[in-house]
């Protein structure tokens, strides 16, 4: 993505409140450009910061940034996978069996 | 590459279990490595259309999800249940069938998360090729997580009113979560109907290519998901579209 379009993904990361883990419902609920990273995160089932660098097209130094803040907001969590640092998406251990109701808002 | 497969719709009878049970039998012919995972906790099926009974599940998915067992414990080698000789093989992980344990699942619910890393043991543990997922009809964190996490999303319809709504919902849902690749399958047409047509319609409505349209069978209602259809019928004109569909996961 071009560099406005990181710069906005920074900014959307910096200006959610801290949650502990994510629920699906929540993720459809995140700008597209937050929620797409996410899910091909989530489809990996764990990537390398010079994966996401490159998913991003920035620079290590700046996708590492970037996932110190998805770590602090509690969206991601560090995994070690075959000695190597991984990082994959928190979902939430939530036993809510029931559809929220937001997620009608969603796909309205 | 190791594949993860959903099969879902939004309303419930639509052929799912069928679909996925005929898709992991053709997967297998071709010498893949295929598991089947029951997630229809509440309502669980597909374990009788490979002749499992209740005696053959030492555990349950449920056993898996309020931490009894590893989820590859409760993988059921059902490649022999087939009755035709089969280069791969199919593991089936059944949801249980006990009254108890599905109302505990009814009552508490469960976690969610641990549906992510036991597909991955899976994958990892028996060496799979393909992840097939059977649903639960419509939406619910389980089945989000399931289309979430889908190297490929089976959506199942019928062609009526009722179904082309919540379908569309679903699709939407699809697109929003990034499903690398979707496939859209029309089951139990008339035979009055004009297939060609209802794979245009579908196509317009939903801005999407439909993978197979499937005629509604006589044949396939009489055997009444005591067996594996394409395998029994190998030559009717529905075992040719599973065939397809199945070519279709495998390209
Ligand atoms: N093409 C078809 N022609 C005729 N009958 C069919 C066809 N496909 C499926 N069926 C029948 O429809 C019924 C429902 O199928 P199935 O159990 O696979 O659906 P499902 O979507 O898994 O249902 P549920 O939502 O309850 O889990 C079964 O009796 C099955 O034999
Ligand atoms: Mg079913």
């Amino acid at each position: 993505m071009d560099n406005e379009a990181f710069n906005t993904l920074k900014r959307d990361v910096e200006s959610m409140t801290e949650v502990e883990g994510l629920t699906m419902t929540d993720l459809l609920t995140f700008p597209d450009d937050l929620r797409l990273l996410l899910n091909w995160m989530m489809r990996e089932n764990g990537v390398q910061i010079e994966e996401m660098a490159s998913y991003l097209a920035q620079e290590v130094n700046e996708a590492r940034m970037l996932l110190e803040k998805m770590i602090e907001k509690g969206l991601i969590e560090e995994i070690k996978k075959k000695e190597e640092e991984q990082y994959q998406v928190l979902v939430k251990s939530s036993r809510n069996y029931r559809v929220p109701k937001k997620i009608w808002q969603v796909i309205e | 590459m190791s594949k993860i497969i959903s099969v879902h719709s939004f309303r419930g009878g639509t052929g799912k279990s069928n679909t996925t049970a005929n898709l992991a039998a053709l997967l297998a012919l071709q010498g893949n490595r295929v598991g089947v995972v029951d997630t229809d906790v509440q309502s669980p099926g597909i374990h009788v259309l490979f002749g499992l009974d209740e005696s053959q599940m030492a555990h349950s998915l449920n056993d898996y999800l309020y931490g009894k067992c590893a989820i590859t414990e409760t993988a059921v080698d059902v490649t022999s249940n087939l009755k035709v000789p089969v280069k791969g093989k199919v593991f089936l992980i059944p949801s249980s069938i006990k009254a108890g344990e599905i109302a505990r699942v009814l009552r508490e619910g469960y976690d969610v998360g641990l549906l992510n890393d036991g597909f991955q043991d899976l994958l990892e543990g028996l060496k799979l090729d393909f992840l097939l997922i059977d649903t639960h009809p419509g939406l619910n964190e389980e089945t989000l997580l399931s289309i979430a996490i889908s190297d490929a999303l089976v959506i199942i319809m019928r062609p009526d009113q009722q179904d082309y709504q919540g379908t569309g919902v679903t699709v939407e849902i699809a697109r929003k979560l990034g499903v690398p690749a979707m496939l859209l399958v029309v089951n139990k047409v008339p035979q009055a109907f004009d297939p060609a047509e209802v794979k245009a319609k579908v196509e317009r409505i939903y801005n999407c290519t439909v993978a197979a349209v499937l005629p509604h069978s006589d044949e396939m209602m009489a055997l009444a998901s005591a067996g594996i259809f394409s395998l029994q019928y190998p030559d009717h004109p529905v075992a040719a579209k599973y065939k397809q569909l199945a070519a279709q996961l495998m390209a």
